[in-house]
């Protein structure tokens, strides 16, 4: 079996894309339930705040989600453009 | 081609990956109940039954890794190169997939622990939150199972190719290894909405609202890393 520059660089690509995907989702996925866990206790100190609450959750959710989005984008990146 | 090296390298790396995180969780969990017990020895029966049936929960994401595991060792032993990358990818999968879960569905318990023990009379309520929110904590663990079942079950090419052998493990990877946020992010909100159904016991379904909608949010990189290995194994 004899493997080529492209092969080496096609199986890089496919390998990256699980790795980006795989650990670009770690943090999003903490941080956003921080952001939830720490909405739940608002609430329950709070509840008239609670539609507030909710709202700024979901604001700090989405930015925290970004890095995630990078992440799936890069994958899908190295798996159909490289 | 002898696929043994492949199976067991598999079988250990699932099981002992996927040992630790349910593990964590339970022991927080044991830990939060024995100081609640010291607490309120009155409660005791109420806060056990709390204890075992979230440690329970958390138990089932290293329950699937021992069932992959399991059926890595006791399942085929040749094949072609590509098989046995499959099947150790599927255990590294399981593996890395049950740490986040295991562990994420243990904070949740340990939380109720600390609020049955505070407010007996409302452990219906607390066990109530504490069982949704560990059910979508174990998601992700899902996931990774059903891409260990792809994995293990497709049938591979006989010829091996560089390109298809790095699928098969960016699949693992991605699905895998993606678990272990959203699966510990999902416990810290389960844990919040626990101990805020202890405090106020009368805006739980308020909070269990709030819990389930930022949890879903934060699942959302595991259906990413869910997307990332279908992608890979069905279309690359």
């Amino acid at each position: 079996m004899d493997i080529t520059g492209a092969d080496l660089v096609r199986a890089a690509a496919l390998l990256g894309a699980g790795i980006a995907m795989g650990f670009g989702a770690i943090g999003p996925g903490i941080g956003e339930g921080f952001a939830a866990g720490k909405a739940c206790e608002g609430i329950a100190r709070a509840p008239e705040h609670a539609n507030l609450l909710t709202r700024t959750m979901l604001v700090g959710q989405a930015v925290s989600e970004s890095t995630g989005i990078y992440a799936l984008v890069v994958a899908l990146l190295l798996i159909f453009v490289v | 081609m002898d696929l043994s090296l492949a199976t067991f390298a598999g079988a250990a790396l699932c099981i002992g990956l996927g040992a630790v995180g349910s593990a964590l969780g339970e022991g927080l969990t044991a830990g939060r109940a024995a100081e609640a017990i010291a607490r309120q020895p009155q409660a005791a029966p109420v806060i056990l039954r709390t204890m075992l049936v979230g440690q329970a929960v958390a138990e089932s994401a290293s329950i699937f890794a021992l069932v992959v595991a399991l059926l890595l060792l006791f399942g085929p032993d040749s094949g072609p190169l590509l098989r046995g990358v499959a099947l150790f990818s599927a255990g590294l999968c399981m593996g890395a997939g049950a740490f986040g879960p295991g562990y994420g569905s243990g904070l949740p318990s340990a939380a109720a622990c600390t609020a049955v023990g505070r407010n007996p009379a409302r452990a219906p309520r607390i066990n109530t939150t504490m069982l949704v929110s560990q059910a979508v904590a174990q998601t992700p663990s899902i996931f990774a199972l059903l891409v260990a079942f792809l994995l293990m079950f497709r049938s591979q090419p006989p010829e091996f190719s560089l390109a298809g052998a790095a699928a098969l493990l960016g699949a693992a990877i991605a699905a895998g290894v993606s678990a272990t946020g959203p699966g510990i992010g999902a416990g810290f909100a389960g844990a919040a909405a626990c101990d805020g159904t202890a405090r106020r016991p009368d805006r739980a379904p308020l909070i269990l609202r709030t819990m389930l909608v930022g949890q879903a949010v934060s699942q959302s990189t595991s259906v990413y890393g869910l997307v990332v290995a279908l992608v890979l194994l069905y279309v690359v």
